[in-house]
Order: C-alpha cells, then sequence, then structure tokens
C-alpha cells in the first residue's frame, strides 16, 4: 500500500468534475490517499464545499503556485498525484493507474487520454493494444502522478513555474539524468473532454511562458521527446 | 551514442507468417545500406508463428519487434511512429514486398521535397502469379478498389485521398506533432482520416514516386475481398460521424450507400452468390482459355462493382444502426450525461 497525495485545482463558479475525481480517488482500495483541493472562485462567487478543499482563491492564481502551496510535505509521502478538474476517471483508475507506475517502475507517470478527448500531443492518446509504455515525455495535466524520488528532484515548482508551459520537456531531463523512468499507462485511459485545452488562458502568452522556460532551462526537442522507448503489452 | 537511422519502415503485421518470409527477404535484399534504415515491426497481436519467423531474421536486419495486444491497424502504426528512431517514416503492408530501392526511392524524394507535410506515395504492382485473377485484375484496375495507380503521372500532386498507408512515406516529426491515426479504425480509413485532419491543421503534398515500388504477393477470394469492403464501409460511417463535412461524406458515399442497401438489402445474398459464381467460372477458365470479349469484360467488372459496392454499403448501414463513436462533449451535453459531480452530489453518494 502507498501513501498518495493528491492535490487539486477547481473552478468552483464553472461545471467541473472535480468531485467525480475526488469520488473515484477515495474509492481506492489498495493505497492511502489523502485530497487537497483548492478551489477557483473569482470574485467569491462558485461553490466551494467540495470535501478536501483546504484552500479558496478568490483571485486568479498561476497553478503551479497553488500545488507548491498544496504539496509542502509532499515528500512525507510515496506519490503526489496533481489532477484537474475536467476530467473523468474509468471505475477503479487509481488503483489500476498506480499498480502499472510501481510494476514498471515510472518515477513519474500519466493516464494515457481515452480517444475522445481532446489531445495536444499525440503521444498521450491511449494505445489500445499495450498496458504502458516507457516514455521521454508527461504532460504537466491533466493528472501526473510523481514518486518520491522525482518529486525531490521536480518539486518545489517555484514561482516561475507559473502555468507550467513547457514543463514536460523539462521534465524528462532532469528524471532521466537521475536514472529515473517516465511512462503512459495505457490500461487506465482518463477522458479530457469537457473544457479544450487553453481555451480558459491566453494562446500568446502561454506560447511565450514556455518559449522562455525552454530558452532557460535545458529539455528534450518535441523530435526526442515525443518517444516511446518500451512498450508493455 | 549510434546515429539515428535516416528512415524507419514500419511494418504492421497480424497473422501473416505465411507471407513474412517473402516479404522480409525482400528486405534483405535492400540496396540501402542497414546502418542507413531500421524496420521496425509492430506485431499486432499474432497467434500463428510470426514470432518465430521474425525471430529468424533478426541477425540479417537492422530490425527492431515490438508487440502489441490485438488492437488494430491504426494503434499498430501509432506504436511503430512513437518508437520509431528516423525523421522519415514509410509504411509498409505485410502483404508487399519491397524492390531493391524501395528505400533509397522514398529517401530521394524527400531529400526533394523537404517541407514537412511532403508525402511520397509509392508504387504497387501485383506479383505475376496473382495479377491474372480476374478480381485481382478487376480491384487494382477497372474498379480501383484496391490501388489503382494507372492514372497517375511521376512526379504528380496529389490529395488527403491518396495517402495510402501501406505505401507512403512522412516525416516523422508531421505526424508526432500534428496528430497520429485514430486507434478507432481498426481496419479501413484510418490513413484517408488521418490525412484528411493533416491537411486542414498544417497542409499536405502528396507526390506519387513510381521508383518506390512494392508488390503485393496475397491474393484475395471473392469472399475475402467482400469482408473487406463490410469493413471498409464501417469504417466509412465512422469517418463521417468524427467529421460531419460534405466533402467526407461524398468521398464515402453515404449517401449512395445508405440508398444503395435500403433498395437492394432484399436481394444481397443472391446477387453475392450470382457473382461469386461468375468468379468461380472466370478462375476455371485456366490460363489456356481465349482472352474475354471486351464485352464479357464490362460485364464482369459491371458485376464485381455492384458486389463490391453493395459489401460497403452493408458495411456502412450496419455501423449507421451503431451508436456514435464517442467525440469530445460540450459542456452542456456533459451535464446531460450526468459527468458533472456536484460537491452536494458527491457528498451524498460517500454518505450512501
Amino acid at each position: 500500500m502507498s501513501d498518495i497525495l493528491l492535490a487539486g485545482i477547481y473552478l468552483a463558479g464553472k461545471p467541473n468534475t472535480a468531485g467525480h475525481v475526488a469520488y473515484e480517488c477515495a474509492r481506492s482500495r489498495d493505497h492511502a490517499v489523502t485530497q487537497r483541493w483548492a478551489a477557483i472562485a473569482a470574485g467569491g462567487d462558485g461553490d466551494c464545499s467540495l470535501p478536501g478543499t483546504v484552500a479558496i482563491y478568490v483571485a486568479p492564481e498561476p497553478k503551479f503556485g497553488i500545488i507548491d502551496r498544496l504539496t509542502r510535505d509532499a515528500g512525507y509521502f510515496d506519490w503526489l498525484i496533481i489532477a484537474d478538474d475536467d476530467i473523468e476517471l474509468p471505475k477503479g483508475f487509481l488503483d489500476r493507474f498506480i499498480g502499472a507506475a510501481e510494476r514498471y517502475d515510472f518515477a513519474i507517470c500519466q493516464p494515457a487520454r481515452s480517444l475522445d478527448s481532446f489531445v495536444d500531443h499525440g503521444i498521450v492518446l491511449q494505445m489500445p493494444g499495450l498496458v504502458a509504455r516507457r516514455t521521454r515525455f508527461v504532460e504537466i495535466g491533466p493528472l501526473v502522478a510523481i514518486r518520491r524520488d522525482a518529486m525531490a528532484l521536480l518539486l518545489p515548482f517555484g514561482p516561475e513555474a507559473g502555468m507550467g508551459w513547457g514543463l514536460d520537456f523539462v521534465w524528462p531531463v532532469a528524471v532521466e539524468a537521475a536514472g529515473l523512468r517516465l511512462g503512459i499507462v495505457d490500461a487506465s485511459p482518463i477522458a479530457h473532454r469537457l473544457r479544450r485545452p487553453v481555451t480558459g488562458y491566453d494562446h500568446d502568452g502561454a506560447a511565450r511562458a514556455m518559449a522562455d522556460r525552454l530558452a532557460s532551462r535545458r529539455h528534450l526537442p518535441p523530435s526526442l521527446a515525443f518517444s516511446v522507448i518500451e512498450a508493455y503489452a | 551514442m549510434p546515429e539515428a537511422p535516416e528512415i524507419s519502415a514500419i511494418l504492421t503485421t497480424h497473422n501473416r507468417a505465411h507471407l513474412l518470409p517473402r516479404v522480409l527477404e525482400g528486405f534483405c535484399a535492400l540496396r540501402l545500406p542497414p546502418d542507413r534504415y531500421e524496420l521496425l515491426v509492430v506485431d499486432d497481436g499474432s497467434s500463428d508463428g510470426t514470432a518465430a519467423v521474425l525471430d529468424a531474421y533478426r541477425s540479417r536486419l537492422p530490425m527492431r519487434v515490438v508487440r502489441q495486444n490485438a488492437a488494430g491497424l491504426a494503434a499498430a502504426k501509432n506504436l511503430g511512429i512513437f518508437m520509431s528512431r528516423s525523421p522519415i517514416l514509410l509504411f509498409v503492408d505485410d502483404d508487399d514486398v519491397p524492390s531493391p530501392d524501395l528505400l533509397t526511392a522514398h529517401l530521394s524524394g524527400h531529400l526533394r521535397h523537404r517541407e514537412r507535410g511532403a508525402i511520397i506515395l509509392g508504387r504497387t504492382v501485383l506479383a505475376p502469379e496473382i495479377a491474372d485473377l480476374p478480381l485481382m485484375r478487376h480491384v487494382s484496375g477497372a474498379g480501383s478498389q484496391l490501388f489503382s495507380q494507372g492514372w497517375m503521372q511521376p512526379g504528380q500532386k496529389l490529395t488527403f485521398r491518396e495517402f495510402w498507408g501501406g505505401r507512403s512515406s512522412v516525416k516523422r516529426a508531421l505526424l508526432t506533432e500534428f496528430g497520429v491515426f485514430n486507434p478507432v479504425f481498426r481496419f479501413g480509413c484510418e490513413d484517408i482520416e488521418l490525412a484528411w485532419r493533416l491537411e486542414r491543421v498544417h497542409g499536405l503534398n502528396v507526390i506519387y514516386e513510381p521508383t518506390a515500388r512494392t508488390t503485393m504477393i496475397r491474393g484475395l477470394s471473392f469472399d475475402d475481398f467482400c469482408r473487406r469492403s463490410i469493413r471498409q464501409g464501417r469504417s466509412q460511417w465512422v469517418f463521417t460521424c468524427l467529421h460531419p463535412n460534405e466533402d467526407v461524406r461524398a468521398y464515402c458515399e453515404i449517401d449512395q450507400g445508405l440508398a444503395a442497401w435500403s433498395a437492394v438489402a432484399t436481394d444481397f445474398a443472391a446477387i453475392l452468390r450470382r457473382v461469386r459464381g461468375l468468379d468461380r467460372m472466370m478462375q476455371m477458365r485456366g490460363p489456356c482459355a481465349p482472352p474475354l470479349t471486351a464485352q464479357s469484360q464490362v460485364e464482369l467488372d459491371a458485376a464485381y462493382r455492384e458486389a463490391f459496392f453493395l459489401c460497403r454499403a452493408k458495411g456502412i448501414a450496419d455501423a449507421a444502426r451503431l451508436p456514435a463513436p464517442a467525440q469530445p462533449l460540450g459542456e452542456a451535453e456533459a451535464s446531460r450525461l450526468g459527468l458533472l459531480d456536484r460537491p452536494a452530489s458527491l457528498e451524498t453518494r460517500l454518505s450512501a
């Protein structure tokens, strides 16, 4: 049994699936799950009563700054899971997902996207013939799991992490340099189809933030990042 | 660190152990040195002797083999894309033997067309032992149901309709950054549907290069082709559901298919029986029989065409009765499906 910290953020004033995510993760039979949710309630509007809500922000805040505040003691947990509020998880998700992550020794991993999801990067689309695959890329969201040894490399994200744009090309350099493995779990795909990615954000601002980050940090180019190293059927 | 090969040939296969030795011998005879390419075989859950056949060629080819549970052509190709190590990817069918210059011709095409959206379409011919089969002659000739390329000119610029899966090469970056195959397609349409999307999000330049030649060695029977056509019809319906667009609907002949099926569904079995009989008679004529008269050839082609079109129509009509493939939802739709658990409902469920 692993100790898991789930840190999530939900938009209190918009339709969201945070309750569903919280419920599915609370149902884990194999692991002890601690949940901490932050509500974004612009101007104080919205329903912030999701169980596990530990912070309410009434003004916009960068996602990874909030995550840093939710995860100050993450090092005491075996896994940190960072979740968005617009995903749908299959029944038994957490046990299957973490089970595969542990079996294939992934230090940082994500579930594949179901075939009916919005997808920005083709590599995260579910490969239905596989259980999991070792990759050189794990997306910053909508759900990512970081094992304790990788947390030591990546946390805290720091104030410059902002919304996280480009972190997914920086992470593999740090993680692989430490001899750790990244992966995508296909056996527990999640749906990300409620909101189109980046619709709530400024596209140009996101592109600028990503370029700035990649210019200042060692990272993998897409030609190397979008690679499967090993496949597990 | 070893240098990356210049081109990856992605060979997807499923239960074709009996054909693979000829295909792999073709790779052994390539003129391109083994250090300049890789052969990436994706075994899509074969249950025959495929693994043993591949093992026998490991020492003779720059080959990597990856196995997945049977999930269909699109899923297998996607795995090949992301496991490949070259900037150029060539998709190869498991019943096509490469000519010695296949990979050099594709590389040459990409050196001449360096733009990311360039796709090189090679030429496929029928092996002599199947070229004279009446059905194969029809589907690759007058019927154009397989790969009719007689109308193409070398260097001709084509459209998304000619991004044919088992004989096209493409820049890896185009796929990894702009779109991959949709695994919902297990057989048929996976290539054209991807090309349709890529043409919109990036732009495509499909170029015909007949010197990039493969030879198809598998003869299909009449019943094989009927089954293939039914599956193709199902995929065409799915293609139309994913992209409700007039061009797609016209390309897939959805309206003609549905109309034809509603008109002749009750005669379907009888029509197939008649054409199957014609096909058998044609095969029994043997090599010594005089050639068909022009009129008989036209009638035979018309019979095949009707049978295979009706099979596609059946596939379309069958699929139209099934639930549409799932797609990203709008918020309103998600609410109707009860996916938007509000905190109150969560508390209710937890307390229950």
